[in-house]
């Protein structure tokens, strides 16, 4: 089920009551709930099972900007990183580093440069030369002995229409088809709770503009 | 066989219930690597190796794996290694040097040294070894010193050369420390149950090492004893 099908489904979802014109059901806010919801039924689904369904995870490759490398560091910088979701405390949302300038290898992630530099004061991993990924905010910081030119990753996103490979139009949304449902009921609970408003009447004549239209039978 | 630290990784992800993130895997190859080389402590664990190692302000940084060492000599030296009193006396040219030609830091060996005519000293006589360095007196003047020592058996990242006999215990012992740490997300009995594992498993990896290293000697062991059948005589009495 594409983005654009889930959307409609969705929308069609709040049928009957008195719904002022309000922007709730504009695209982009269905968008967002949609990715949202995603993301806390993979919370969910880590909390009670251990386990995420394979369909929540994307492929993806940073791109390497030359530029915008320091000269002479050890490390090589990777912008524009897509917002990753935390499963929970003890497990972010890469399921997969590796495969380093196309070499088949596994890197390993940790979420800050304090604790980088407290795996270094190894006595003997500190003269190591494995790689190491520094989850930054947008950013990621790869340590290596050489420049990294290319690594794949496989990453639950919190926008995943925001990876480069996504096609909104064509590409199944990443999730599990079991889990839709629950999204609509999450959805309808919550942002989309009917709410019921009374247009305020700011005219002062005889006509009384904020009674519902009347339904004939 | 020897295997990748990966493959360890991967089963402790497996029992974990960590396998779809990489958020843990730095912790759990550390966990691996500190039981792999410091509490597994079992006989193919350490290698002999020598190295030769540049002196840069008379201190020398020893290889990272060095636990023990075994002895030193000046690989240039001709008799004198500038390490004594008399060799760095410029007015008493004449002086006999009383430089050792080998420095060992351990008394038995030292003993074998001596035993077998060779000019040796206890090494701990005349340099000192702190964090990670040897340093050396100031009346040394030689570019390098080759060392010989008993090291952890590990690779050029700082990894400890794994048995695939160890996956077990290894990964018993690495989620057993996760699991410590993250004790909410983990059963006190599953906790348990990954300490028995690590235990009986290590017990296991030590007597396997023993096991091989007993065979790897069989033919030396055979051998003596083919020797003390075909000449008890000379074999038993050392004097005759």
């Amino acid at each position: 089920m594409t983005l654009p099908e889930l959307r409609e489904r969705v929308s069609s979802a709040p049928t009957g009551g008195y719904i002022t014109s309000d922007s709730r059901m504009d695209a982009g806010y269905i968008d967002n709930l949609i990715h949202s919801a995603r993301a806390f039924i993979a919370c969910e689904r880590w909390k009670q099972y251990g386990q995420v369904p394979p369909a929540y995870y994307q492929k993806f490759e940073p791109d390497f900007s030359k530029l915008a490398q320091e000269a002479g560091s050890c490390f090589t910088v990777f912008y524009d990183i897509p917002q990753i979701i935390a499963l929970d405390g003890r497990a972010s949302g890469i399921g997969f580093i590796g495969n380093l300038n196309g070499i088949a290898c596994q890197i390993r992630e940790v979420s800050s440069l304090g604790e980088f530099a407290s795996f270094q004061t190894d006595r003997i991993m500190k003269s190591g030369r494995k790689a190491y990924l520094i989850n930054g905010q947008g950013e990621f910081t790869v340590w290596f002995k050489d420049k990294i030119k290319s690594f794949q990753m496989e990453i639950i996103a919190a926008d995943p229409t925001l990876l480069p490979l996504y096609n909104v139009d064509y590409d199944d949304y990443p999730m599990d088809i079991s889990d839709i449902p629950k999204m609509e009921t999450y959805m309808l609970q919550g942002s989309f709770g009917l709410i019921y408003k009374t247009p305020i009447d700011r005219i002062n004549d005889s006509r009384d503009v904020t009674v519902p239209p009347q339904v004939n039978p | 066989m020897k295997v990748a630290i990966d493959q360890i990784l991967n089963r402790t992800k497996m029992r974990l219930l960590l396998t779809q993130t990489t958020h843990a895997d730095a912790y759990l190859e550390k966990l691996i690597n500190e039981a792999a080389t410091h509490h597994i402590g079992g006989l193919d664990n350490f290698v002999v190796s020598c190295e030769t190692l540049d002196i840069d302000c008379l201190k020398a940084r020893l290889p990272i794996n060095a636990v023990d060492l075994i002895c030193y000599s000046f690989p240039d030296a001709t008799g004198c290694s500038g390490c004594c009193i008399d060799c760095m006396n410029p007015h008493n040219p004449n002086a006999t040097c009383s430089c050792p030609n080998w420095f060992v830091a351990d008394r038995n060996i030292l003993t074998e040294f001596c035993g077998s005519g060779v000019s040796a000293g206890l090494s701990s006589n005349f340099f000192d070894v702190q964090n990670g360095y040897i340093v050396f007196p100031s009346s040394v003047t030689q570019p390098t010193v080759k060392v010989w020592y008993r090291g952890l058996n590990i690779d050029e990242d700082g990894i400890a050369i794994l048995d695939e006999s160890w996956e077990r215990g290894l990964s018993a012992y690495a989620a057993w420390q996760y699991a410590i740490a993250h004790f909410k997300s983990y059963a006190s009995e599953q906790r348990k149950l990954w300490q028995m594992e690590w235990t009986a498993q290590r017990e296991r990896i030590r007597g396997l090492a023993l096991q091989r290293d007993a065979i790897l000697h069989k033919p030396e062991v055979s051998a003596i004893a083919r020797a003390i059948l075909m000449n008890p005589m000379v074999m038993t009495n050392r004097n005759g």
